[in-house]
């Protein structure tokens, strides 16, 4: 177990400086020239180019650039082209918001997935079953910018019940769970809509496939409670693909959010990354990046742990 | 059992959540507006919301009032000797936010900042000062031509009269020595101060978070006397329908409306709209080295092909102006008797059949071999793209084949910030009221310009002229001056001016926002004195 968590962290490594890298490559292959974008635009004619591409470090061959950028990321040094700041700092700052988003949506999914998906599959082409295909198919269909625009219509500008800007209100501090509440509830829904049809259809083929396993028929047939056998049998064996989709999904919500931020004034790691891209500001862009390709790997082996509690085959194999 | 404890503890959370949120109209009065960018950082930034948050947190020695008299602020009496060189200001007993005294010291401290080799953004003026220039090459230890007689006086040496001194020291806040001394002002994007500002004007900052919002505090010591309105708060919301729904709501005090959401907010019995010609206008301007943008009268056509009422109609619904004139409606300088290009596609082809140029068998304008061809580079986004189209088929309405490219943020401003950027035509909009209109004008017009530089654009006689201005110290000469510098503007087209969109405001009812703002600078710098009803 122990060799297992130390293999899967070990491939961490190849694997973020492989994305990194990549990232780093696009961005310098990008037109323009981020050194003079970021001179201020009275300066433009008069300004020491020379000078202000040293200061940047912007004057080394390009793999140098990275390597040292790099290196000052992991010792919290690197510092943002555009606020000059720590980019660990602006991370830290995003994070939350990103991760809260990311857990209250990922919970929505799963808490109306599965029974969704349970009552399509155990009345297939059912009145139920043929409406959650149909929900699923919307669901995919809709735009997200569209339906969280819709939904602030509704929910902010008609009914006056919810805020639709911010994720807490101003002057309240830190994360609450008693305070931004009302502020998550239309990004989740935004969010979670955005995969739970997949999730649904995924989660349906799956208890089917469960459902048609001689294992089944012999539960059925040993007396068991047809709760018991859906439950206990069924649900257990067929949730092991359900969970590699959710982390599989996991990067879609954690980079994938920043309409939904830009829709709800959310201050989270997408808008980040998004405005770091528009702006050349290679350290947000490498950190942003990083921190992402981190959370990715860190969800798939969680993922992993998942099925070694689900399936004593692989626990014991 | 497990269900029963669940709904309590959701029952607790739903009862929590209503209470924690603050109930309108509890707690100090506060404006919380919402703004579509937050600055990075307050000293040294060019942004024009760096501009509008220094409104706040900033004081100066003088300002110039709407009428284009300069007024004092931190300076109390502000005298000018005969020659017009020497400058002697007596300040007033102001406060900075941390409680400390303005002191002579602190003017020089902060001039000194701005003149500093290294220090990005220095107000013109400050150059006028005798020992200036020297200082901002870095071949000197002070400024020769400031002097602090006393704690409560400070003596200014001009190279040359320069009447404009007073009227454009009003971009330069006074800020503290003491939190200056320890800035390396090479690295001055990194300096604390930058974001934990400490300033004279009506508030302090309390709170910055990062891309969420700011927040201002009444600051106790201003020498004005306490805000009308002890709070405000900015925050950052990215999306336009998100605003108004925020607004309409109430869950906002102020904030930016749509065209299209205008008519509709009129009938809002809860918002004020205030409507005041736009702090941005649109302009595409060519390549001056290129022959064929080399004849006035090519340039005339593009603008009189130009139907810019129709865009106005079709971008903006209308609601805007075509500008006239580069500099801002609102401005003492700016000549309301000017009359620039208005929509005519036969004056257009006239003057191009003038200038030599024929339509070719496939409808497009050639001389001597050349098709009138170009391409047309913009900024991407919506504004700029609807605009760019249109523009394109003005264009190709006489005869110009006119290809549009639009350029992502980095290479745009990479390409437009070179002299060697190999643009052919540009389109861009302008920011008035960041800098006084003698140094856009300058900057834009003046070959020396950078943005002049950056289009290849020189005229002797437009140098000459802004030159005289600045130097000129009877106002009604000036007057004269700056309405000849225009008609030469508008006569030999640098710029195609477009359109200059409104700025259209909401604010909640129970605020009474003083008279007389004409732009969205004075719409900021009206904050303090919002009344709560």
């Amino acid at each position: 177990m122990a060799g297992f968590l130390v293999r899967r962290l070990l491939a961490l490594v190849p694997l973020i400086f492989g994305i990194t890298a990549i990232t780093f490559a696009l961005l310098v292959l990008a037109p323009g020239d981020p050194v003079l974008f970021l001179i201020p635009p009275e300066q433009r004619g008069s300004a020491d180019i020379a000078q202000f591409r040293h200061e940047l470090g912007m004057d080394r061959p390009v793999p140098v650039q990275y390597v040292s950028m790099m290196a000052d990321l992991f010792t919290g040094r690197l510092r943002s082209f555009g606020d000059r700041r720590p980019t660990t700092r602006q991370v830290a700052e995003a994070l939350p918001t990103t991760l809260i988003l990311t857990a209250t949506s990922l919970a929505l999914t799963g808490a109306l997935a599965i029974p969704i998906a349970f009552v399509s599959a155990v009345r297939p082409y059912s009145i139920v079953d043929h409406a959650a295909t149909l929900f699923s198919l919307l669901g995919i269909s809709l735009p997200t910018f569209w339906f969280g625009l819709l939904l602030i219509f509704f929910f902010t500008e008609q009914l006056g019940l919810l805020p639709a800007s911010g994720i807490r209100p101003t002057g309240a501090t830190g994360y609450s769970p008693l305070v931004i509440w009302r502020f998550l509830i239309m990004p989740t829904i935004v969010q979670a809509l955005g995969i739970l049809p997949v999730l649904v259809r995924y989660a349906r083929s799956s208890l089917l496939d469960a459902l048609s396993q001689d294992y089944v028929q012999v539960a059925r047939s040993k007396g068991l409670a047809e709760r018991t056998v859906l439950l206990k049998h069924v649900a257990r064996n067929s949730l092991l693909p359900v969970l590699t989709i959710m982390a599989l999904l996991l990067p879609f919500l954690l980079s994938g959010s920043v309409i939904v931020e830009s829709i709800f004034a959310l201050p989270g790691l997408g808008r980040l990354a998004v405005n770091a891209a528009l702006s050349r500001d290679y350290p947000t862009v490498l950190t942003t990046t990083t921190i992402a390709g981190m959370l990715v790997v860190v969800s798939n082996l969680l993922a992993d742990l998942g099925y070694l509690y689900l399936d004593p085959r692989i626990r014991h194999g | 059992m497990g269900r029963r404890v669940g709904a309590v503890v959701l029952a607790v959370l739903l009862a929590a959540g209503m209470g924690v949120l603050p109930a309108r109209g509890q707690g100090p009065a506060q404006a919380v507006i919402a703004i579509w960018g937050l600055p990075i950082r307050i000293l040294g930034s060019s942004e024009a919301v760096t501009g509008y948050v220094s409104l706040l947190l900033n004081d100066s020695l003088t300002a110039v009032d709407p009428q284009g008299n300069v007024v004092g602020r931190l300076a109390a009496q502000y005298p000018v000797s005969p020659d017009g060189k020497t400058y002697l200001v007596t300040l007033r007993e102001a406060k900075f936010s941390d409680g400390t005294p303005v002191t002579a010291q602190d003017v020089k401290a902060s001039y000194e900042l701005y003149l500093h080799p290294k220090y990005p953004t220095t107000p013109p003026a400050l150059l006028e000062i005798a020992g200036g220039p020297e200082y901002k090459a870095g071949k000197g230890s002070s400024v020769t031509g400031i002097t602090v007689v006393n704690p409560r006086t400070i003596r200014f040496i001009l190279n040359r009269p320069y009447p404009f001194f007073y009227e454009q020291i009003g971009t330069a806040p006074i800020l503290p020595a003491k939190a200056l001394a320890g800035i390396d002002v090479a690295r001055l994007q990194e300096a604390p101060f930058t974001r934990k500002p400490i300033g004279a004007g009506p508030y302090r900052l309390t709170d910055w978070r990062e891309r969420e919002s700011i927040t201002f505090d009444a600051s106790p010591g201003y020498w004005g006397g306490a805000p009308a309105l002890p709070r405000v708060v900015l925050k950052l919301i990215p999306e336009d329908a998100t605003v108004l729904a925020e607004l309409r709501a109430g869950n906002i005090d102020a904030g930016r409306i749509l065209p299209e959401a205008y008519r509709s907010f009129q009938r809002d019995a809860q918002v004020n709209v205030l409507r005041v010609p736009g702090d941005t206008f649109y302009w595409f301007a060519p390549n001056f080295r290129l022959p064929m943008f080399q004849d006035v009268r090519v340039r005339q056509a593009m603008a009189y092909a130009i139907n810019r009422q129709e865009m106005l109609r079709a971008l903006y619904l209308g609601l805007g102006t075509v500008p006239q004139s580069p500099i801002h409606p609102s401005l003492w300088q700016f000549d309301k008797s000017i009359k620039g290009y208005t929509y005519d596609p036969a004056k257009a082809k006239q003057l191009l059949a003038e200038a030599g140029w024929t339509l070719g068998p496939d409808g497009i304008l050639q001389k001597g071999g050349q098709r009138f061809k170009f391409k047309y580079g913009f900024l991407a986004g919506k504004e700029y793209q609807n605009q760019a189209l249109l523009v394109q088929q003005y264009l190709r309405a006489i005869g110009m084949d006119v290809d549009v490219e639009a350029h992502e943020r980095g290479d745009f401003f990479g390409r437009y910030f070179s002299p060697t950027g190999n643009i052919e035509v540009v389109g861009i909009a302008w920011f008035n009221l960041l800098f006084p209109p003698q140094t856009e004008l300058e900057d834009n017009f003046k070959s020396t310009g950078s943005g002049a530089r950056v289009i290849g654009y020189s005229n002797p006689e437009l140098d000459k002229l802004l030159d005289e201005a600045i130097l000129t110290r009877d106002r009604a000469r000036q007057k004269a001056l700056y309405s000849q510098i225009q008609h030469l503007i508008i006569q030999d087209v640098p710029h195609v001016l477009t359109i200059r969109p409104d700025v259209i405001w909401g604010v909640r009812k129970r605020f009474a926002l003083p008279s007389g703002i004409d732009s969205l600078r004075g719409f900021f710098g009206s904050v303090p004195r919002w009344a709560v009803r």
